[in-house]
């Protein structure tokens, strides 16, 4: 039997990549010493599939769960998945240098590609795209039947298709949508901006608002306005920047305020919020949308007030906590300077700047 | 102790600052043409006591610029201090160079607690606080070439015995290494040292704020660091090469009679003067 290896259980490794490795042997590595030592002891846990009025349920059989690489030696598999976030693929445990097989890093971002081949050396990395929203947990009744329980909705996985990709690989993976580098970059650019820039921005303004989970955000009609503002302006911006079809783009965009309204998912806001920072990055999903916008003259109105919400975001657990709320005593321009780089003459950090105090009132009267 | 608000108010100050105005010479110390005041320096020195004032009530502030800029032997090992250098190369500054930062370092009964250091250049700061140290930018750890150069810092006068010392260090610099850095700044040139770019650090007789803020970062970050501290003097060497700093500690020893202790912030050692 063909062998997987999915670094990271979280969201995306434990609720939604078993869905494609029916034929594979499944292996996990995690750094959470419960979630293995839980799992290890049932010998498998339960992921949950929102076809958007019900679930579908998947016992997914688990071979081998780890803390590190030396539990599951010896290292042969036959595909690697990493999904453990950005920040946290350089900080890999120790024997992922040894990997031959395809790697493909699904972390939201092509340069953890690169990250990966010089930190450990690696050969055979190559990107994917989820596109779907995993949840990292399950409803108050799924956990009850497993505490490790997970849901995701029925969504695509993109894979970046190796030059030299098996033909015995391909055949047992029929689900996955093997593309091009720039096919999978038109994908990448539709997921970034049409679905993780409005995603995020309903997590900071549910947050604002006092949700736990996503779809009680979207619940909220102030809530659903901003994100079909930002939606707009997005499609916008990129009909008139991008060569992609619009259909295309526009069919992708109007399924994405269903999907984050599924209430069968139970994405927690604070899991779609986390590392504001990160999400704040000048080529990430909320200033490079910013940044798409202002350059095509698209008045960024709706963008600007999910920008302010991601600044203002104040879940003292997040990572980000400590520099975000020293946010005022750095002003904004020297806030943006020190923790994005943002030069303060850039269109980017002029636009922030001026704009900032009218998002805030903004979201004082129509969201908080 | 929420010295990322120390940090906040810095970086703030010197994003307001880039005007010509703040460049100027205010003052020149000591009537050392090098050692001079500029607007900035005094801005982030009013930061510094206005952050003392509310945050740190009951601290002691010794700043570059304040008026108690002597310390009694053994003064900071009790009670707390914020010992602060407002802007570390104003000289460039106000000659439009680049290579300047701000440093603070908090004791408390003698050990450093906390430290900010900020380099608007870098659109960096290092804070550590709450045993806890942060950073603007992610920060790339890589280890210098072992032959590769060395910021040597020092004071325009010195006595004969630290000359000699001071001979026979660039003697040894020269030997072991890929040449002698020195752009007047040792907050630039230890960051540097951090970063990779040099092979060590020698700071030899140079003024308590021109380093301290950086001993518990270098120390985190496997650097080596020997020193002896006298008064609001400190003779510093940091590598990640200890044969070097062996040799450079026994010229200083030998020339100067100085004796370095291997940094551990648990035993910070003050020395007397002799």
């Amino acid at each position: 039997m063909a062998r997987a290896l999915i670094i990271g259980g979280g969201a995306i490794g434990r609720g939604f990549i078993p869905w494609v490795l029916d034929g594979f042997e499944l292996n996990i590595i995690d750094k959470s010493a419960d979630l293995v030592r839980g799992i290890a002891a049932q010998g498998g846990f339960y992921s949950f599939m929102s076809d958007g009025e019900k679930l579908n349920e998947k016992w997914v059989q688990v071979r081998r769960i780890a803390t590190n690489f030396e539990q599951l030696t010896p290292l042969e598999f036959d595909i690697a998945f990493i999904s453990v976030g950005p920040r946290n693929v350089t900080r890999l445990p120790s024997g992922v240098e040894h990997l031959r097989c395809p790697i493909f890093s699904l972390e939201n971002d092509p340069i953890t590609v690169e990250w990966l081949k010089e930190t450990y050396g690696l050969k055979t990395v190559y990107f994917g795209v989820p596109d779907v929203i995993t949840s990292s947990t399950a409803s108050a009744e799924s956990l009850a039947r497993d505490p490790f329980a997970i849901h995701t909705e029925n969504g695509v996985l993109y894979l970046q298709r190796p030059p030299k990709l098996a033909i015995s690989l391909e055949k047992l993976l029929p689900q996955v949508h093997w593309l091009s580098i720039e096919r999978l970059n038109q994908e990448w650019d539709a997921k970034l901006y049409i679905h993780n820039t409005p995603h995020c921005i309903a997590a900071y303004l549910g947050h604002m608002a006092g949700c736990t989970y996503l779809h009680e955000a979207l619940a909220k009609p102030a809530i659903k306005r901003v994100i079909n503002g930002v939606i707009d302006e997005l499609l916008i911006a990129l009909k008139m920047l991008t060569p992609y079809d619009h259909h295309f783009i526009e069919s992708y965009a109007t399924k994405e305020v269903r999907r984050f309204s599924n209430s069968l998912l139970f994405d927690p806001v604070l899991r779609v919020a986390r590392e504001p920072l990160r999400k704040l990055h000048p080529s990430g999903r909320l200033t490079g949308a910013l940044r798409l916008l202002l350059s095509t003259g698209v008045n960024p109105t709706y963008l600007m007030a999910g920008i302010a919400a991601a600044l203002c975001y104040s879940e003292k657990d997040d990572r980000d906590y400590l520099q975000l709320s020293e946010l005022e005593e750095f002003g904004i321009s020297a806030f943006l300077k020190y923790h994005l780089g943002l030069d303060e003459k850039s269109i980017e950090s002029e636009f922030m700047t001026k704009h900032y105090s009218d998002a805030i009132s903004f979201l004082q009267r129509e969201i908080v | 102790m929420k010295l990322l608000n120390l940090a906040a108010r810095v970086c703030r100050a010197f994003s307001m600052s880039t005007s010509l105005q703040m460049r100027t010479v205010q003052k020149v110390k000591d009537n050392q043409s090098r050692d001079v005041v500029t607007a900035l320096d005094m801005k982030l020195h009013h930061i510094s006591e206005q952050f003392v004032t509310q945050r740190l009530p009951g601290c002691k502030l010794i700043s570059e610029e304040g008026v108690n800029s002597e310390i009694q032997p053994h003064a900071l090992c009790s009670g707390e201090w914020l010992i602060v250098d407002p802007l570390d190369g104003s000289n460039n500054l106000a000659l439009g160079m680049s290579n300047y930062g701000f440093m603070a370092a908090y004791l408390r009964d003698g050990r450093i607690k906390g430290s900010v250091i900020v380099l608007p250049e870098h659109n960096q700061y290092i804070v550590l606080q709450d045993e806890q140290t942060l950073y603007a930018q992610p920060f790339l750890l890589n280890t210098a070439n072992e032959h590769g150069t060395v910021y040597y810092a020092y004071p325009p006068q010195q006595d004969k015995p630290a000359r000699e010392a001071r001979i026979a260090l660039l003697d040894l610099i020269d030997a072991n290494s890929a040449g002698m850095y020195r752009y007047g700044s040792a907050c630039a040139g230890l960051y540097q040292l951090l970063c990779g770019r040099h092979m060590a650090f020698i700071g030899h007789g140079i003024r308590l704020w021109d380093a301290i803020a950086f001993l518990p970062i270098l120390a985190s970050c496997e650097i080596h660091v020997k020193y002896a501290i006298k008064g609001n003097e400190v003779s510093l060497l940091a590598s990640t090469r200890t044969d070097f700093i062996e040799s450079a500690a026994q010229v200083l020893g030998k020339q100067q009679g100085l004796t370095l202790h291997n940094f551990r912030n648990d035993d910070l050692r003050f020395d007397h003067y002799e």
